[in-house]
């Protein structure tokens, strides 16, 4: 292993493409995980529920497949981001937080992307928008 | 050859080691033969659904000499980057079940945060002893599914 005791004993200065990646995403996420729990909560404490919790429970049990779960409850499986119209609901706000976390990485890696065009770390600027693009296909496709 | 693509790339940095009270500096080497198994690591993962989170860190650490908490960090924002392209089709065809996974995203974000303040304090010989046990019971785990899936028993293993 190439690591070795340093001559200079100051702290490293931390990349700030780092910084901004990890901050973006810890905000982001900790605002989704506020959003699920509130979600959660709604399902399970009030009626206003998209899908009764107690029918999803019991579906899965049951072995139905998804799309069996999806038609059983609403009368079709989604296709799409079915949450952001049921907002109001437990499952949707729920649904939401989560996709809220996952879509989290989208701006991290602009973000630190545009850091790093800043710095003149070209490839590695193009690397990560690269990166924030297949993301964002899978989210759209 | 491949040591000085790694340079070109100018994959070395400097991280403060609080358990040391002092910087470590370290210089990636192997990028290439590193870029080959990580591009294994992602094939196995999508080819038999075992995930490359087991992996990623060991490729790190062992073959391109990257420090153990470097390695335990960076493995952690590769796997975000990598689940979060591959979780989008889930979410829109509803197969994510929200009453499932909420449990499951509040336990990650606090263990992850958790965690994360822990890794940056301990010392590096007690990340690599937890990383051995886990990495052992993980191949276990691994085999006894090969095995399951060979002859079509079923092994009590977690």
């Amino acid at each position: 292993m190439s690591q070795h005791t340093p001559s200079s004993e100051e702290r490293p200065h931390i990349p700030v493409a780092g910084v901004v990646y990890g901050d973006t995403i810890y905000w982001i996420t900790i605002a989704a995980t506020v959003i699920v729990i509130i979600g959660s909560v709604i399902s399970f404490v009030t009626n206003n529920t998209y899908i009764d919790p107690t029918y999803m429970l019991s579906s899965i049990w049951e072995g139905k497949t998804v799309d069996e779960i999806w038609v059983g409850a609403v009368g079709a499986a989604p296709n799409g981001h079915w949450y952001l119209s049921k907002l109001a609901t437990g499952n949707g706000l729920t649904a939401f937080g989560i996709a809220l976390g996952v879509f989290s990485v989208i701006p991290a890696i602009l973000a630190a992307g545009y850091v790093l065009f800043r710095e003149k770390q070209v490839l590695f600027a193009i690397l990560a928008l690269v990166a924030a693009l297949i993301t964002t296909w899978a989210m759209i496709a | 050859m491949t040591d000085r693509f790694a340079e070109k790339l100018g994959l070395s940095a400097s991280y403060w080691e609080e358990s040391l009270n002092k910087p470590v500096h370290y210089r990636v080497v192997r990028a290439i033969p590193g870029a080959i198994l990580f591009l294994l690591v992602g094939f196995t993962g999508g080819f038999f659904g075992l995930g490359g989170g087991w992996a990623v860190v060991p490729v790190l650490n062992l073959v391109m000499a990257v420090p153990l908490k470097v390695a335990a960090a960076s493995s952690g924002v590769l796997l975000a980057i990598g689940n979060a392209a591959a979780i989008w089709p889930y979410i829109v065809k509803g197969a994510l079940i929200a009453i499932f996974a909420a449990p499951w995203m509040i336990g990650q974000v606090i263990g992850g945060i958790l965690g994360a303040h822990i890794l940056a304090k301990v010392k590096a010989a007690f990340v690599r002893n937890i990383l051995i046990v886990l990495l052992i019971l993980t191949s276990l785990k691994l085999i006894a599914r090969g095995i399951e899936g060979w002859f079509g028993i079923d092994i009590p293993l977690l």
